[in-house]
Formats: structure tokens, C-alpha cells, sequence
């Protein structure tokens, strides 16, 4: 397998809707911006890899079908991925083992999603209509029966977790990571919600969604898209002679999938307090890059939820399971601490627009990398039922 | 047609209609009504002898794999994949066991639940009927005897015991559970145990705050009961949802009492059967009875004054919080 470098990255601005923008002309604007970073034509592109969580938002089953011309692969090899909130990183390992292989020497890496034209007639919102579409990823003769959607399914987690280790996922802690995630956001040009200041205070007084979950530590519904341009060492290296500009480097990946159905053997079914997938994940792709938990420098972790967000970090190693508090409380992930988690604002603050949140996720590693001239950063994905899905991917800089 | 015959209720229908949105730069924006509908008779195929035995027979079956003996409950697999695809086997499951977690209480629920929330869904590891704990938990909604469901009330390991509805349609909205420390030693023994045997749940009484100034906002509610009432006979939809219960609910505050009585299709309210009866049904226990004046006048649920404490269900039954619950939004509907 050979390695594989990301050469350029492309956001568009992250909006609750986009009333007057279709998932098309997202994608392509994206696309465009992608290109234009890694000051490529087009036509080098050989393949692409695109995600799109729901059909549903899209209004169309195979939305992507539209989307092969527009952005500009007429002809050429476009797979689509859908594998819920982990959508987008799983397309990046789905183009990242294109590149490896040696199949394709450049790939397009595109996520990109609506949402808001949901809308529910009888409560005169679109929210309802929203979580009703995601409710759909749960399967219908168990859990959807019951009303499960992806915050109960995220809120069962947490609270599972919270029951395994009394006193952690502290209100106080949770409270203050939002507040810290909704100030980074404000040095995210894309964010959705880049002006919104959040204080502790307010996390704590906001009313519940679905218990033990409060609305302000819960991510937003977004439409917005992201593209990435993978390519080999060779294409890379050519590139960096003609532009000057940096690529960075892939050198780990990792994921897992959990079972969906839950029991006590982690081994065979989904354990409610665990987000077991989020640590095999971790572990696979650091081992590859050969590195351990303590080298990386910067994290963009999926959070869903911030008490998720507390949850996979300590099951990335970088806290042990139920010292989740300390990564507030020690300052860990706090300005000045050791640790750089999602500067973005993450998917709470920057936004969650599912088909390509986790590439906005390595738009922001890489900024980040090279603005603060970082080796090593990390990007991670999870979704579907009870958080079971988790990818990873390590980032170097190499001078 | 009831809106709970219905798959997709009428209000969520959107009409044949567009709209010009005026967008960010001054141009209009085409928006029009949709719908991405597939109509299904949708197949619950090897699924299907679970379900049949929850709504004919009360029983709850699981697949037990003769190779490496584990039991699994929701029975979501023929083949046992650890065993090479062993085929399992079908057992009968207990409805005793313990929660995997504490459950979780949904506020904000999908557009097609959103008239059950709040509602409470947890995980139950159940026991064979060897008493062995199955291998893995099945998913259910979580209920209390005592009013709403609260954090605390149903905890990590919990034991609980399955609750049958009366009326079932095979589907885990059949089943609920509830924790064995809320029910009387006969009924934790007593299999099927159904839902209408909770009727018999025990009396806790708490202490009623009474205060004279509540007296007025009693009137009031006794007022707009009566309303109610009278109201309620010219709604087919409110008729709908009282037909075939018949319950004694008890409002029970700090500015006097009042008897509400259902029988069938009629709401009856009797200022005077507090003295002349004995225990109701269902008793409600509200110190200020401001708190729920807006149950009548605003459709406000009795639900969440339940969750928020300001009222208290000491005794009797969620479905009939349900049912009256439903009222003021089926006079809305009717007009009335």
C-alpha cells in the first residue's frame, strides 16, 4: 500500500439552510474550492468518492447520480458511501484505499448534505421532520417502533456511561467544554454558528432533549459542503514542485464497526457504556502511522453530543474510561493545555452537515497543522445506532 | 378515520401548494409542498412468530444456539455467526430481568411520535426461562406506576417486570416494563401480568399543600371542567377517545376536590362525589391548582405537569393521562 497525501481542501460556508442553493450547487462550489487550493485542473482527477448520509435529504434515491458531470467527472469512476454520521469518513477511506492500492493516482473526496427542506405540516417546523429522517436509520421492527432517533440512541450511551462511572461526564465539565467549542468557532471563517457565544451557564439552564442530554451540547443540523483532493506520493511531490504548497500526509487509518444489538460481551454485541469502535478504530490507525495517543497534537473528534465527545476521547487513550472529567478539569483540552480538540468548533459549534462533517473535520486539521506547525493531528468519524460506527485517521507534516 | 388509524395523520399531509421565498440576494426562490412517501405493507418475515407471540399468546420468545448456548432476546438472527451459522432455536423467554442502563426520557421526539413524549426507552437483560440471563437485551419503553417517568425512578439493574397492554397489535409497543418495586408481591408473581392489573398499583398519598387563596382557582377548575364536559359530548373526536374506558379520576388540590368520571364516550364531573364515594381509580394529587387551569385552556399536557412534579398520580393508570390528555386537542380539531 502506498502512502497518500491530501493536496488540497475545499469549505463552503456551513448554513442551516440554503434556501437559495441546491445539494448541487453545493457540491460544486465545493469541488470548485478544492481544486482551486491544490491548484489542480479538473481533469487530473481519474475517480471520486462522494458521501451522502440520507437520501431522504436529497429528495432523490442515487442523489449522486446528478452530481457526475457537475462536478466534473463525467465518465470517470464516482463511488458513493453511505454509512450514517460516519459517512464522510468512511468516503475518505473508501478514496484513501483507492490511492494506496495504486488504482488512481488522484481522487476527489467529496461529502455533501441538505436537511431543512424537511419539514413537519403539523408542528409547522422543520425539526421534527429532520429527526423523523434519521429516526429512519433505526431499523423498524425493534427500535424505531419505540420512537428511538439518533439523540435517544446517543443520550442511551451516555447515560450508560454515566451509570458505569458516577461523577463523570460532570454537568460542570460538559458545561465548560461546550463553552470552550463555541469559542473556538469564532476563529472558524465556514462555522454555522460562528458569531454564537455559549457560556457554561447557559449549557447548565438549557432544557433537556431527550435525558441526560441538554439542547446546547448537542450538534446542529446543517447543510454545507466539503471536498479533499487524494493523491499518491508521486502526483504529491509533483504537485509540491509546481505550487509550493504543502500536502499532508495519511499515515495511519483505522475503523470498526460495533454489533447492533446490545449485550454484555463486547465481542459479540454493542455494551451500552462503551463506544468500543471509537477505540479499536484509534488503535488500528495509530499503529499504522506507528505512533502512539500521546503524539498527536490536534484532534477534530466527531461530537455529536459533548459528553460523546468526552466519552471518545477516553476511549482514544487520551484519559482513561471514567477520568472524562479531566480533560476539563485538568486543562487538558483547555486553552493552554496539551491538547487541541476540535478547533473548528466541531460539529456542535462549526456544523453537521453528514456527508461531509468529517472532511470539514481534516480541512480543519490541516489548517491547523500548518498555522501552528503541529506533526501529527487526528480526524475521527462515528455514527449509526448507539455511536457503533468509528473511523480514524492520523495526519503528518513531513518538512 | 381516527388519527390513530391513520399511518400518516392528515394535519402531516402537506397541500398541492408552492411559494416564492424571496433569497438572500433579493431573488425569489421557487419552494413547493412535498412529499417522499412510499405506501408499504412492510413484512416482518422471520420476525413475524415473536410479534405473533407477544399479541396472542403474551410470551416472549427468544433463539437459543445449541453450540455455544447463548440465548438471545429480541430473537434478531436465525443462525448463530460465532458457530458457523449454527441454526437456533426457538425458546420462551421470562419477562423478569434487570435493566442494562438507566432508561432514557425523550422530549423531543421524531415527527411520528411526537404526540407519546415524553416517553422513556431503556434496554432489559431478561431471564430464560432456566433463569439464566439472556445474552443480549431487548429494547422497550420504560413506565412508572407512579406518574412520569423521572430520572431515578428506574436505575442500572433495576429489576423489572414486562407489562402486557390489554389491547396489542404485535409490535414492542405491546410490552412495556415497569420496576418490581412498584408493584404488589401477587402481581411480580403473576404471568402475564397486564396493564390493567397496574389499576390496583399502591396508594402513596403525599402531603397536600392547602392554602386558602387556592380556593378560587378551584372554582375555576371545576368551571372549566364542566365546560369540558359539555364540550366533550359534541366532539366526535374527544368521544373517540374516551370510547370503551371507564375510569374515576380523583383532582385532588389544595383548594378543594373534585371527582371526574369516564364512562365511555361521556366525561361526568360530580362536585359532590368526594364525599359519597370511596377510593378512585385514578388520583391526582396538585397543591396549586393554577398549575392545571391550562391542561383546559391551552391544551397544556397532564404529561409533563406529571414530569414537572406540579402534579402528582399517586395512584392509577398512564392511560387514562393519555386519553385526557387528548381532549383539548380533539376539541381544537372539531372546533368546539
Amino acid at each position: 500500500m502506498r502512502d497518500v497525501a491530501i493536496i488540497g481542501a475545499g469549505m463552503i460556508p456551513c448554513r442551516s439552510r440554503w434556501i437559495d442553493k441546491t445539494y448541487w450547487e453545493l457540491a460544486q462550489w465545493a469541488v470548485a474550492e478544492a481544486i482551486k487550493d491544490a491548484g489542480i485542473h479538473i481533469n487530473a482527477i481519474e475517480a471520486g468518492a462522494i458521501g451522502i448520509y440520507n437520501d431522504i435529504f436529497e429528495f432523490q434515491a442515487i442523489p449522486e447520480s446528478p452530481l457526475q458531470s457537475i462536478i466534473g467527472l463525467a465518465n470517470k469512476p464516482l463511488l458513493r458511501v453511505s454509512s450514517g454520521g460516519a459517512t464522510g469518513a468512511y468516503t475518505m477511506l473508501a478514496a484513501h484505499t483507492m490511492v494506496a492500492s495504486g488504482k488512481h493516482d488522484m481522487v476527489l473526496v467529496l461529502g455533501v448534505e441538505k436537511a431543512l427542506d424537511c419539514y413537519d405540516y403539523e408542528a409547522e417546523s422543520p425539526t421534527p421532520a429532520v429527526v423523523q429522517t434519521i429516526a429512519y436509520s433505526w431499523d423498524p421492527w425493534f427500535e424505531r417502533p419505540l420512537g428511538a432517533h439518533a439523540s435517544s440512541s446517543y443520550a442511551q450511551v451516555i447515560q450508560a456511561y454515566m451509570d458505569e462511572h458516577p461523577g463523570d461526564l460532570a454537568l460542570s465539565a460538559r458545561a465548560r467544554l461546550v463553552e470552550l467549542l463555541s469559542t473556538q468557532a469564532h476563529l472558524n471563517p465556514y462555522a454555522q454558528r460562528r458569531d454564537e457565544t455559549v457560556t457554561a451557564e447557559q449549557v447548565c439552564n438549557s432544557r433537556y432533549v431527550v435525558f441526560p442530554i441538554r439542547v446546547l451540547e448537542t450538534c446542529v443540523y446543517t447543510e454545507g459542503a466539503c471536498a479533499l483532493i487524494f493523491a499518491s506520493p508521486e502526483k504529491a511531490e509533483e504537485l509540491r514542485k509546481e505550487t509550493g504548497r504543502e500536502p499532508i500526509w495519511i499515515t495511519g487509518v483505522g475503523a470498526a464497526n460495533e454489533p447492533y444489538f446490545v449485550g454484555r460481551d463486547v465481542s459479540r454485541y454493542k455494551v451500552l457504556h462503551r463506544i468500543h469502535s471509537d477505540r479499536l478504530a484509534t488503535q488500528r490507525a495509530l499503529r499504522e502511522a506507528g505512533l502512539t495517543i500521546e503524539d498527536i497534537q490536534v484532534i477534530e473528534a466527531h461530537d455529536a453530543f459533548a459528553p460523546q465527545l468526552m466519552i471518545t476521547l477516553s476511549e482514544m487513550g487520551v484519559v482513561p474510561l471514567g477520568r472524562a472529567n479531566d480533560l476539563v478539569e485538568e486543562g487538558i483540552v483547555m486553552p493552554g493545555g496539551r491538547l487541541l480538540v476540535n478547533p473548528s468548533g466541531g460539529l456542535i459549534f462549526g456544523g453537521h452537515f453528514v456527508g461531509g462533517s468529517n472532511m470539514m473535520s481534516t480541512w480543519s486539521v490541516m489548517r491547523e497543522m500548518k498555522a501552528r506547525d503541529l506533526d501529527h493531528g487526528l480526524v475521527h468519524g462515528t455514527g449509526a445506532s448507539l455511536s457503533m460506527y468509528g473511523v480514524v485517521f492520523v495526519l503528518e507534516r513531513r518538512g | 378515520m381516527t388519527r390513530d388509524r391513520m399511518i400518516i395523520p392528515p394535519e402531516m399531509l402537506p397541500r398541492s401548494e408552492r411559494e416564492d421565498v424571496i433569497g438572500p440576494t433579493g431573488s425569489p426562490i421557487i419552494v413547493r409542498n412535498e412529499a417522499m412517501f412510499t405506501a408499504m405493507k412492510h413484512s416482518a418475515g422471520e420476525l413475524s412468530p415473536f410479534f405473533v407471540a407477544l399479541r396472542d399468546e403474551c410470551r416472549i420468545t427468544g433463539h437459543f444456539c445449541p453450540s455455544c448456548k447463548q440465548t438471545i432476546c429480541p430473537p434478531f438472527q436465525t443462525r448463530c455467526p460465532e458457530c458457523n451459522f449454527v441454526e437456533m432455536e426457538r425458546v420462551s423467554i421470562g419477562d423478569r430481568g434487570v435493566m442494562a442502563a438507566a432508561p432514557v426520557i425523550v422530549f423531543f421526539a421524531p415527527s411520528r411520535f411526537k404526540n407519546e413524549a415524553p416517553f422513556a426507552n431503556g434496554y432489559v437483560f431478561l431471564r430464560d426461562e432456566r433463569g439464566r440471563e439472556c445474552d443480549t437485551a431487548l429494547p422497550v419503553r420504560v413506565r412508572t406506576t407512579t406518574g412520569m417517568m423521572r430520572p431515578g425512578i428506574v436505575n442500572k439493574n433495576t429489576p423489572v417486570k414486562v407489562v402486557f397492554k390489554n389491547t396489542r397489535e404485535g409490535s414492542l409497543q405491546d410490552i412495556f416494563v415497569v420496576a418490581e418495586s412498584e408493584l404488589r408481591a401477587p402481581d411480580i408473581q403473576r404471568t402475564p401480568l397486564m396493564e390493567s392489573d397496574l389499576i390496583a398499583a399502591k396508594t402513596v398519598r403525599a402531603p397536600l399543600l392547602v392554602r386558602p387563596r387556592f380556593r378560587a382557582d378551584f372554582a375555576r377548575f371545576v368551571g372549566l371542567l364542566s365546560d369540558l364536559s359539555g364540550r366533550v359530548a359534541r366532539s366526535g373526536r374527544a368521544q373517540a377517545d374516551l370510547a370503551g374506558w371507564r375510569r374515576s379520576i380523583r383532582f385532588q388540590t389544595g383548594g378543594g376536590t373534585v371527582d371526574v368520571r369516564i364512562d365511555d364516550k361521556v366525561l361526568s364531573v360530580d362536585a359532590d362525589m368526594p364525599a359519597r364515594t370511596g377510593e378512585p381509580d385514578v388520583l391526582l394529587a396538585i397543591d396549586d391548582p393554577k398549575s392545571v387551569l391550562a391542561w383546559i385552556t391551552d391544551g397544556a399536557a397532564l404529561t409533563n405537569l406529571l414530569m414537572d412534579g406540579s402534579v402528582r398520580m399517586d395512584a392509577g393508570d398512564l392511560e387514562t393521562i393519555t386519553r385526557l390528555d387528548r381532549l383539548p386537542r380533539s376539541l381544537r380539531r372539531d372546533r368546539i
